[in-house]
């Protein structure tokens, strides 16, 4: 599952928090559940992931590089 | 990603040009004022981002703009006002680090739950009273909307917009202090009023007409009802001064229950109501940390509800059920009365509402029992929900978490 893919990248900035993280963005921003994320979806659901995890951290470079990991997975 | 467009400071020079229309979500003031800065039809962008420079620079109320990375991009001069800091001094900085946020225990506000990442994660505006702490260390109490910052259908961040409300704040306890003051003045006499229109019923002062009986009795209804309504005023207002706190003490959670039952059951016998309490409780299940008073005063309003807004004529029941799931004692109270209307579902626990169709059932009433009943469930750790269907019934479940109530000062909005 794709989700699952997202969720074990955001995992190493958001520790066990990023399922519920990346499915409350999933269902409010794609308006679909998780195990329904396709690769399209790819690009705006990394918007939403880059604007919220830079309110939970101020390391730039980290948020530059969860942006870039998200984004090769809709290669 | 390319081509993203970047947040910046607006400065009020250059001759850059975009297409990009915003798409805010904010109020329609904010938004209508935003719309300007990137406007599609702007004959001359520098004159364009001067004037809503000046705008957002006018409006009373401080904003803030977040960019993608957090860090505040914009912030006016109210909000430099109220935070009592330079613009030099926020401007490019990380916002959750430069402006912690407080709840009104003075605790501060974790990175997850600040609004701002609450209004990403969900799209939607996120309103409420906060606290910011100020340059000075002082907390400033604020009315705060945070809402995401779009521009052609992406987010470039948040924005946030919030108002001072500390004079709000010192009216709303002045008053409280007054109707705290007035409600326990109040209570003295209308003791000495009860007391003695009892001492009127006994004959051995001397026996009443039936006619001046049953005068007695109605000075003696109201008298309660009276105190009844005094006494909720003086609980509220403590609720709002903090005076009120959640002392937990082990309790047999059912006792507790059957208590308010037995309690009012003789109202339920003269409404024509059956009362019908069931608990699946196991024994070692039964002793809970619990406020006694608080939680006993909710069961009561619960019920009395109940009683209160049921249909009798047809066998009419209030059934009233504690279960233990693995996080939570759920005490459900339900009835087959008048049900809440579909418009008022939402205002159900706002002070002094009540829905239109309770008024014409039962004019009595002060529109205070649920919002009591929340405040003081959620105070203790503890939720509210209810289901209802108009002249069918309504149930209402409070849930207290297995460790207990908990302990605090009960906090108000």
């Amino acid at each position: 599952m794709l989700a699952q893919s997202v969720i074990v990248i955001t995992q190493e900035y958001l520790g066990p928090a990023s399922e519920r993280f990346i499915s409350r963005l999933i269902r409010f921003h794609l308006n679909k559940e998780p195990e329904q994320l396709l690769k399209k979806d790819i690009p705006k659901l990394t918007e939403w992931v880059k604007v919220s995890l830079g309110l939970l951290t101020d390391d730039k470079t980290l948020v530059d590089k969860c942006e870039q990991n998200l984004l090769a997975l809709a290669k | 990603m390319q081509n993203r467009p970047k947040l910046q400071r607006i400065k009020p020079t250059g001759t850059m040009k975009t297409k990009h229309p915003v798409k805010s979500k904010l109020n329609p003031a904010i938004g209508g004022m935003l719309k300007h800065i990137w406007h599609d039809d702007a004959p001359n962008l520098t004159e364009s981002i001067t004037v809503n420079h000046a705008l957002i620079s006018s409006i009373g109320e401080g904003l803030i703009i977040v960019n993608e990375y957090g860090e505040i991009s914009h912030i006016n001069q109210p909000a430099l006002d109220i935070l009592g800091y330079e613009r030099d001094e926020l401007q490019g900085k990380w916002l959750p680090q430069s402006l912690p946020l407080f709840d009104n225990g003075g605790k501060r506000v974790s990175l997850s739950e600040r609004p701002v990442l609450e209004a990403l994660l969900t799209g939607r505006t996120i309103t409420g009273a906060i606290n910011y702490k100020r340059k000075d260390g002082r907390l400033v109490p604020v009315h705060s909307t945070a809402s995401p910052f779009m521009l052609n259908n992406r987010p470039l961040g948040a924005i946030i917009i919030f108002r001072d409300v500390s004079k709000e704040m010192q009216i709303e306890r002045a008053k409280d202090e007054f109707v705290s003051l007035a409600s326990h003045q109040l209570r003295t006499p209308l003791t000495s009023i009860r007391f003695f229109t009892e001492l009127l019923k006994d004959p051995y002062y001397g026996k009443l007409s039936p006619k001046q009986m049953s005068y007695v009795d109605k000075i003696l209804f109201s008298t309660d009802r009276m105190i009844g309504l005094v006494t909720e005023l003086l609980n509220i207002s403590r609720l709002n001064l903090g005076q009120l706190e959640i002392k937990p003490i082990p309790t047999n959670i059912k006792n507790l229950i059957q208590n308010q039952v037995t309690e009012l059951l003789p109202n339920a016998k003269l409404a024509n109501i059956s009362l019908l309490f069931e608990s699946s409780l196991a024994k070692k299940d039964l002793l809970v940390p619990l406020d006694q008073t608080l939680l006993s005063q909710v069961v009561h309003n619960l019920i009395t509800n109940a009683i209160r807004y049921s249909q009798t004529g047809k066998a009419a029941q209030v059934k009233i059920n504690l279960i233990k799931t693995r996080k939570f004692y759920h005490i459900s109270v339900a009835d087959s009365g008048i049900g809440i209307p579909e418009a008022s579902k939402n205002k159900i626990y706002n002070r002094f509402y009540r829905a239109d169709n309770a008024v014409k059932f039962h004019s009595e009433g002060t529109g205070l029992g649920l919002y009591l009943v929340k405040v003081i469930v959620e105070s203790a750790g503890g939720k509210i929900k209810h289901k209802s269907v108009e002249n069918q019934g309504t149930t209402f479940t409070i849930s207290i978490p297995v460790e207990g109530m908990t302990a605090s000062p009960i906090e108000t909005e």
